[in-house]
């Protein structure tokens, strides 16, 4: 008699196991099918590194006024860099754009660069021609040409960098954009849409696009957004 | 049959004498060209000599286009050293109709020129005397004359180099700024293809090093009598150090003697001559005699050879290249005894020649008071006149050397040096060095160019003046112009 109530008792349990087991394992499949998706939602950022350009810039404009070797560039100028920032929607929307902060603050070191430079070869040249003056070079440049350098240099120098105008048409991006766990397919009118293998790593993402790989990070280390109503999984 | 070859052979060089061209002979129709000067037009009559845009203007016209300028001159025919002589008098008028006639009586040199009734000119490119602001220049210019006027056409380049006058040229027409300088820089120099007239070409400052402007200065080179600085320079270290005495007397081998009397020789000697080492080393470095180079190398040597293991070992004691190698003091081609015989000739680069004339000039400035030495009478040479080569002699004022050098292989080379002094009294040397030009012409014009870049950048560069643009002060366009204007700022504010 007691043996028959014991088989009664567990077979609710086996059936509860059965579901959990369906359930969770049909939670690993969606996680892993979709999870990835969702973690590519959200801004990301790239650097833009312009400091070649900018030093090619300051050489062809110095080259006439100074000797082969007499400055070297790089001991007045940094690493300059402008950020472009990428927006993904999990609408499907993808766009990019630089960030015209970062480069108002690149274009202010490539002339903090070029106004250190003149004043060296100002310096040099009124040393070498045995001038002694209490002046500084800033106050001689404004009793010569009535602005002081910096001002001179933005007016009637050389254009360091590339424009924003520039920089968008080879960075910028407004496009849409499919994805599985590995591949994207983005979608630019007017172009061929463009296969890529996608990866995010260590909150970075790599897009393999056509001019090569192309790697953003995590603007400001936010978490994925979710809005009310998506499952959390 | 003789009588046949006879004949043959005379009319071979008849008929050669039609087919191969006389030096710099041309024929040439006058064109016309705009001139504008100041925003005013005229028509100046030019001649483009060989090549299109090869320009030679009409001295008596650009006296008119210029007559209501500060640059107005006038144009007089005379003569200096039984050489015909052209003066720019600056300052006087030329009057319309006096421009076709006969300025001077004093002419002792015929005119080679034939108008024809099309207009077609013949004429020979030669080089003539001309004074400009109180300085000789020695250009090859072209004389015309007929019946009723006489004229001269010169290279517009070297009349904008010589009168220092703001000349551009665009489109076959030109545009001359009376109140402006000549002014040019690296892009124009690039642009126009000057350097490349030479196989290889170079333009510095000797006193601190500075390289201004270069093109193939790595390439070795035959150097021909350029090679005489380096002769010189172990002569002078020997006069120096007591090995020879500037009293000594110089015996002429008889090699020495032959070399005088082969196609490659200057002064005539004979076997056993003597001559002061003094006017033997003028000889060598003034007209290039290869006869006194070799004289002053057995000198001071046993043998050529043992002289010529001197210039090597000094050669790599200054730091000159491993291209640089010497067979002979002079520079002629030698031949080796062999049945397959081989031509050498002395070599080395620009950048070893810009390296020596820097150490002659730093230790050994007196050479320039031999090769700064347009004509002088060798006494003991049999009062032998030694005219010097170096045409910048005459084309810059300022110019004290250094050297020429023409072989077949090397071409037409020249080494230049223009003297000039910094803020602080101390003195710098402009070199050019110029080897590998085509002929004379190219080589002096290359050199002349070279040579008021170089200057140009000097006084840009170390003493901070600015070209005067003769246009109101205005906001400097450039960095150049920047520094300039910044410089003569603190120069007026000065302590």
């Amino acid at each position: 008699m007691r043996a028959r109530k014991k088989r009664r008792s567990v077979l609710p349990i086996i059936i509860l196991l059965i579901f959990l087991i369906i359930g969770m394992a049909t939670a690993g499949i969606l996680l892993f099918l979709y999870g990835k998706t969702q973690m590519i939602n959200g801004e990301w950022e790239r650097k833009i590194d312009v400091t070649d350009t900018v030093r090619e810039n300051i050489r062809e404009y110095i080259s006439e006024a100074s000797l082969d070797e007499e400055i070297n560039i790089d001991d007045y100028l940094n690493s300059i860099e402008i950020e472009s920032r990428l927006t993904i929607t999990k609408e499907g929307s993808m766009k990019e754009g630089i960030s015209y902060e970062s480069y108002y603050d690149a274009n202010e070191q490539a002339y903090d660069a070029l106004e250190k430079i003149v004043i060296k070869l100002l310096e040099s040249r009124i040393k070498s021609n045995y001038i002694e003056t209490d002046k500084s070079m800033d106050e001689l440049v404004n009793e010569t040409v009535g602005t002081d350098l910096r001002q001179y240099l933005t007016a009637h120098g050389p254009k360091l960098m590339p424009t924003i105008e520039e920089l968008e048409a080879i960075y910028g991006t407004d496009a849409t954009y499919t994805a599985d766990r590995e591949k994207m397919i983005i979608s630019i009118a007017g172009s061929e849409d463009e296969n890529c293998d996608y990866a995010i790593t260590n909150g970075m993402l790599v897009i393999d696009r056509k001019e090569g790989g192309v790697i953003y990070h995590k603007l400001n280390g936010q978490q994925q957004e979710t809005e009310e109503g998506d499952e959390d999984i | 049959m003789k009588k046949i070859i006879s004949v043959f052979l005379i009319l071979s060089m008849i008929l050669m004498m039609f087919v191969i061209p006389v030096d710099s002979y041309a024929s040439q129709t006058k064109e016309t060209v705009k001139v504008n000067v100041d925003g005013t037009e005229y028509d100046v009559k030019v001649l483009n000599h060989d090549y299109d845009n090869n320009m030679y203007i009409s001295l008596n016209d650009m006296a008119l286009a210029l007559k209501d300028t500060k640059r107005a001159y006038e144009v007089e025919w005379t003569s200096k050293d039984g050489q015909t002589c052209i003066v720019l008098k600056e300052g006087s008028t030329t009057k319309e109709d006096d421009a076709d006639k006969e300025s001077s009586d004093t002419d002792s040199e015929k005119t080679e020129s034939d108008e024809t009734d099309d207009n077609k000119v013949n004429f020979t490119r030669k080089r003539f005397l001309i004074n400009i602001g109180g300085n000789d220049y020695s250009f090859y210019m072209i004389p015309v004359s007929d019946k009723d006027s006489k004229d001269c056409y010169v290279n517009l380049g070297e009349f904008a180099l010589a009168t220092n006058m703001d000349v551009s040229c665009y489109d076959n027409e030109v545009y001359i700024n009376s109140k402006g300088q000549f002014d040019f820089n690296k892009y124009d120099l690039l642009g126009s293809g000057i350097p490349y007239m030479a196989d290889s070409c170079l333009v510095g400052d000797a006193t601190t090093g500075t390289i201004y402007y270069s093109e193939n200065a790595d390439e070795v080179v035959a150097i021909a009598s350029t090679t005489k600085l380096m002769t010189y320079l172990i002569i002078r270290e020997a006069i120096l150090d007591g090995r020879l005495s500037e009293s000594d007397m110089v015996t002429f081998s008889e090699e020495a003697s032959e070399i005088s009397k082969s196609s490659n020789g200057v002064i005539r000697v004979e076997p056993g001559q003597t001559a002061y080492i003094t006017d033997v080393i003028k000889g060598m470095l003034i007209c290039s005699s290869n006869e006194c180079s070799l004289a002053l190398a057995e000198k001071l040597c046993t043998s050529e050879e043992a002289f010529v293991e001197l210039m090597n070992q000094k050669a790599v004691s200054i730091g000159l290249s491993g291209d640089v190698r010497f067979y002979n003091p002079h520079g002629l081609p030698i031949y080796e005894d062999d049945v397959l015989t081989t031509k050498k000739q002395n070599h080395l680069t620009a950048n070893d020649m810009f390296k020596l004339s820097s150490y002659i000039l730093d230790k050994h400035p007196e050479i320039t008071d031999i090769t700064s030495i347009k004509k002088t009478k060798l006494e003991s040479l049999n009062n032998f006149e030694a005219v010097n080569t170096n045409i910048l002699l005459y084309n810059v004022p300022g110019c004290v050397g250094l050297k020429t050098g023409t072989t077949d292989k090397a071409q037409s080379c020249l080494v230049s040096a223009y003297e000039t002094e910094d803020g602080a009294g101390n003195t710098h040397y402009i070199v050019t060095i110029v080897y590998g030009a085509e002929n004379n012409q190219m080589q002096s014009y290359t050199s002349l160019v070279l040579m008021r870049y170089g200057i140009q950048r000097y006084n840009t560069l170390t003493l901070g003046l600015v070209p005067d643009s003769g246009k109101p002060q205005e906001i400097p366009e450039d960095l150049e112009g920047l520094i300039g204007a910044v410089v003569n700022t603190a120069r007026r504010n000065a302590k």
